[in-house]
């Protein structure tokens, strides 16, 4: 019994311990550099899809990514000189600049996309509808002068007939 | 057997109606599909003029210590497309090889510094360089630097040169690849690799 309850201690305290160092490793400016550096890859990455996105929702995307880059610069100059808690300010306000900048990112991917399908879609439903309208345009157009001409080779006969009949 | 009568009004619309599917399939086509362009990049340097000169001080490659040295980083983007570009600065010497273009191969020299920059397409952007010699440390005839490059010093290990003469800044030009997600040397155009990089030759005077 007792023996159960030391072990039962034992591997509470163990995984206190675990805990404890993984959150301190996951708050080290370097966990943090890495994973806005990850998530600003993955954003670039939404981005490169999204090319045909407005242009005004695109440069305000870049604008956002670059100062993420700058901070992140300044994050690495931080930990350099081992100012810990400027790092960490720093790193995490590039990590919220650049998740804001990926759901911008990800609702530009998709309304480009939308548009750029609707562009497929208008353009290639119109083929048909053109085509015909160009045949029934011209068929029509085509018989309109045939039937002009015929009725004019008809006058002009019918004018010579009276003319002989005159003389 | 069913034979199947066609006026001579009814040929010629069908006639028309298939030749204009073919025109407007073809029309329809080529505006939806993007044409292909020459993609690249454009790397320049200017001296402090901004310009194409005076790329050292009273335009004397001899430069002494603490002597400040401004020149101007440019890189224009022409790939039809968003680009996440790297400028790496490297020190070099007369011995040590700068990027191959044939082989596609950066330097094999360390960075001294980076630029880090997202592009939109048609994008120019331009970065001071401000840099001089802060310390020149000789171990017997072969001196070692320690630059300061925008306000920054960096240590340079493993380059040296004999008297302090022909060092060399190389600047690259490196991309975020969207596919593997890898940093690279140079960029990727219809099938082929393309590299851009400049370099500027230097001495470093010793002071006696």
């Amino acid at each position: 019994m007792r023996k159960s309850r030391i072990a039962i201690l034992t591997a509470a305290i163990l995984s206190l311990a675990i805990a404890v160092s993984i959150q301190i490793r996951a708050s080290t400016p370097e966990s943090l550099i890495k994973q806005a550096e990850e998530e600003l890859t993955e954003t670039f990455r939404i981005l490169g899809k999204a090319g045909s996105a407005d242009d005004a929702s695109l440069r305000s995307i870049i604008a956002q990514l670059n100062e993420a880059l700058r901070l992140l610069e300044e994050a690495e100059q931080y930990t350099f000189e081992g100012r810990v808690t400027e790092a960490n300010t720093s790193a995490e306000e590039a990590l919220s600049l650049i998740e804001k900048a990926k759901g911008e990112a990800e609702s530009a991917l998709e309304a480009s996309s939308q548009i750029a399908f609707q562009v497929l879609v208008f353009s290639w439903s119109m083929v048909p509808v053109a085509s015909s309208l160009t045949a029934l345009v011209t068929t029509r157009g085509y018989g309109w002068y045939i039937k002009r001409r015929r009725r004019k080779l008809l006058d002009m006969a019918i004018m010579r007939k009276r003319e002989k009949e005159k003389k | 057997m069913f034979r199947l009568r066609v006026s001579e009004g009814g040929k010629r619309f069908l006639t028309i109606l298939i030749a204009s599917l073919l025109i407007y399939s073809t029309i329809a086509y080529i505006s939806t599909t993007p044409r292909p362009k020459e993609q690249f990049f454009q790397l320049y340097i200017l001296g402090e003029t901004k310009m194409a000169e005076k790329y050292y001080p009273d335009d004397n490659p001899n430069i002494s210590p603490k002597t400040p040295v401004q020149w101007y980083l440019g890189v224009t983007n022409f790939m039809g497309s968003v680009e996440y570009i790297i400028i790496k600065a490297k020190l070099g010497n007369q011995t040590l090889q700068p990027p191959n273009e044939a082989s596609v191969m950066p330097a094999n020299l360390p960075t001294i510094i980076e630029f880090r920059r997202i592009l939109l397409d048609n994008e120019t952007w331009e970065i001071p360089f401000t840099w001089k010699i802060a310390n020149v440390d000789m171990k017997g005839e072969m001196a070692f630097l320690t630059l300061n490059i925008n306000n920054k010093n960096i240590t340079v290990q493993g380059v040296g040169a004999k008297g302090g003469h022909n060092f060399r800044i190389i600047l690259e030009l490196w991309i975020l690849d969207k596919e593997t997600k890898n940093y690279v040397f140079g960029w990727k155009t219809q099938g082929q690799r393309r590299v851009a990089w400049l370099q500027i030759w230097f001495n470093a005077t010793i002071a006696p």
